[in-house]
């Protein structure tokens, strides 16, 4: 049993799932080092792989399925942008009305445009194209492990290190961390701090809307209602755990793949179903306990006053 | 003038005529009083919230008509089917019993300053524990029965709360994520009790599409106020605790407590105020009527458990406590108005051909824009404008 769970093909697995994880653990992080308590992840997600598999049945190309995803996530973050900078709604509500919108909205499109209440279903529909990078085929474990991948899953790794580089090599980054880590300051050195957060919410909706359509168009070739399933909120997990750390949110996010790819392995096993779909949600729980257990340690327990000052603060 | 207005006052209580003079003058008065308030503590509040579901329902007439049909025709469709004939009428009660209790649960919460999205997980465990009671407990009386029966899902459901409550309170851990991964914990909790140990054997057939537990006995079942329309005495029950909390937030020291932790951690620390357990107890409070909704939605309408118990009570609570501005008077309007929503969206989408998931989308819109504080300072800015020239 062992043996079969920790198998390549679990890791190929792990490696699939994680996909949508990390590229929504990216954008969370940029949003959270830029000062935006982003939990419309799930709600990019949702939009991105609805409008993905639409785009890329009626256009029967799935680049601008891709494309049409990754813009609409963006069209999804800008309005949450709007909200939460321009109108100044509170963050936490705000991104719970836009989940519960893109929600409303596929749910409802399901059925007023195409008359199929729950899914949207289309076999004809391209998906994205496997890759086969030449040479690493051919090497021993490594090579199974590699290849096969499609595009965005490939793109998702490199993402997380143009991502890492952009956030910490680049003027646009640094300004985007100032701007999370003293607003004021920022803005007496003449950077915009609304006009910074716009972009770094689009940029994160842009990334959901890749992992969305990822969702959708890697092999299943299908939307269903609510098919995000608290996906944003468990990368938001793995963002909040490495505090916006982008490489760290990124292995974070793979682990939960893991743990999803080992759920899927343990249902012949005569386990439940019901605690096999239990086991990524009580992932991001102890995940979520272990990130607050150690900032706790490391607040002295005698500065009480310290502690409730964060409390109220949040 | 005064004579013409309040002639009978006058009548009764005659012996001078100054004296009754003085009388029409404080009923004048206090009635001024009382619209001062009302339009203070009611009309006011209610501006804000009446803008966004104008612009919300605005919205999605757009999309309505997007889609190929006649907004106005659905809207029509949709109050009409809500609000026209009795039956209609007491449909739309039905459907505001559980959110009255449920918007009440965000109150409680929001207000503690928890945002506390877990109530549809204390909703589902809570109405579970409810119904076993409602089954497997027998040879009691209804009066000793049903109080216990609720009395359990309210403790169940606070229970499931205080886990996530405790770990914001003390160590920081952020609710929202830790509830909302707890519903979909708590939903797939009950469905593998019922499954495995609560199924119903005798309809074994329906009950493995769709999992259902034994109905409960006749002795656990809440009185109907009208059977035909599913309208039980949990209508009361609602709305005693609407009155309940209403005053307790009030007129209590717990209310009170639970406000200031909510507006200002520090402040209330200073004040002497427990803020942990005070915050804690947000959540429990919060969990616990989230249970009572569940146990209501059991005893009172179902008379079973089964797998898609809930339509998303929870998250409706969320829409019904941000609408009514975290006041038990304005659960009350809202609820009704969401209610309206929900039992015609069902209306609509049988006449007119609009699917009700229309009515998530005004719902999620309403969320968005109630919260949009910049929106109404704009309306507020240009009254103020006014007044000055």
């Amino acid at each position: 049993m062992l043996r079969l769970v920790f198998s390549v093909e679990t890791l190929i697995a792990a490696l699939h799932i994680a996909t949508p994880l990390i590229l929504a653990a990216l954008g969370g992080s940029i949003c959270l080092k830029s000062g935006v308590f982003n939990i419309a992840l799930e709600g990019f997600l949702l939009i991105g792989s609805f409008t993905g598999v639409v785009v890329a049945y009626y256009s029967n190309n799935v680049t601008l399925g891709v494309l049409a995803a990754i813009l609409m996530g963006m069209v999804f973050a800008l309005i949450f942008g709007f909200f939460t900078l321009t109108l100044k709604a509170n963050v936490i509500i705000a991104g719970l009305g836009l989940n519960m919108f893109a929600l409303g909205l596929t749910t409802w499109l399901l059925v007023a445009v195409w008359n199929s209440p729950g899914a949207f279903i289309q076999p004809s529909t391209p998906v994205l194209p496997q890759i086969n990078v030449p040479l690493v085929g051919s090497i021993p474990f490594l090579g199974k492990l590699l290849s096969k991948h499609n595009i965005i899953d490939i793109g998702a790794w490199v993402l997380a290190g143009v991502t890492y580089v952009f956030m910490h090599r680049s003027v646009v980054g640094l300004r985007l961390r100032a701007v999370g880590e003293h607003p004021e300051a920022s803005t007496t050195a003449g950077i915009s701090v609304i006009g910074h957060r716009y972009l770094a919410i689009a940029l994160s909706g842009m990334l959901c809307g890749m992992g969305g359509a990822h969702m959708s168009l890697a092999a299943l070739r299908m939307f269903s209602e609510n098919m995000s399933a608290g996906r944003g909120f468990i990368a938001f997990t793995a963002v909040i755990f490495s505090n916006g750390n982008i490489l760290s949110a990124t292995l974070v996010s793979f682990l939960f793949g893991f743990f999803g790819s080992i759920a899927i392995r343990l249902e012949g096993f005569g386990v439940p179903t019901h605690f096999i779909q239990m086991i990524p949600y009580l992932m991001t729980i102890i995940i979520l306990l272990l990130s607050a257990w150690r900032a706790y340690r490391k607040t002295n327990p005698k500065q009480k006053i310290k502690q409730e000052k964060v409390l109220s603060q949040t | 003038m005064s004579k013409s207005i309040y002639p009978s006052n006058e009548k009764k209580s005659l012996p001078s005529k100054n004296e009754a003079k003085n009388v029409s003058q404080s009923i004048i008065t206090s009635s001024a009083k009382l619209i001062n308030r009302l339009v203070r503590h009611v009309f006011l509040p209610m501006a804000g919230p009446s803008i966004a579901i104008f612009i919300a329902l605005l919205l999605g007439a757009i999309l309505i008509l997007a889609a190929g049909e006649n907004p106005i025709e659905a809207y029509s469709a949709l109050f009409r089917g809500a609000l026209v004939g009795k039956g209609s009428i007491l449909r739309t009660l039905r459907w505001m019993t559980p959110l009255l209790t449920t918007g009440l649960a965000a109150v409680v919460a929001f207000r503690g300053g928890m945002f506390n999205i877990g109530v549809e997980g204390s909703l589902w465990t809570g109405g579970l524990a409810a119904a076993v009671v409602g089954i497997y407990v027998t040879g009691l009386p209804p009066i000793i029965l049903i109080p216990l029966s609720i009395i359990t899902g309210a403790v169940v459901g606070g229970l499931w709360c205080w886990i996530p409550g405790i770990a914001r309170a003390k160590y920081k851990v952020d609710e929202v994520v830790f509830t909302l991964m707890l519903n979909y914990i708590a939903i797939l909790i009950v469905q593998y009790l019922i499954r495995y140990y609560l199924l119903d054997t005798t309809r074994l057939a329906l009950s493995f599409a769709d999992p259902e537990t034994r109905f409960i006995q006749p002795a656990a079942e809440l009185p109907w106020i009208v059977k035909d329309y599913q309208l039980s005495v949990g209508l009361f029950l609602a709305l005693g605790l609407v009155l309940l909390f209403h005053f307790l937030f009030r007129r209590s020291v717990w209310g009170y407590e639970n406000q200031v932790v909510g507006l200002n951690a520090i402040f209330a620390r200073f004040g002497g105020v427990p803020i942990i357990r005070v915050a804690v107890l947000a959540m429990v409070i919060s969990g616990a009527l989230g249970g009572v909704t569940g146990a209501v939605e059991v005893l009172g309408n179902y008379h079973r458990f089964f797998g898609k118990f809930s339509v998303g009570l929870g998250f409706d609570g969320i829409t019904i406590a941000l609408m009514g501005k975290l006041s038990p008077i304005g659960v009350l309007i809202s609820a009704f108005f969401l209610a309206v929503l929900k039992n015609g969206g069902a209306a609509m989408e049988r006449g007119v051909d609009v699917s009700r998931n229309i009515v998530v989308v005004v719902q999620a819109l309403v969320i968005l824009f109630v919260t949009a504080e910049r929106l109404f300072e704009l309306f507020k800015f240009k009254q103020r404008h006014r007044a000055e020239e």
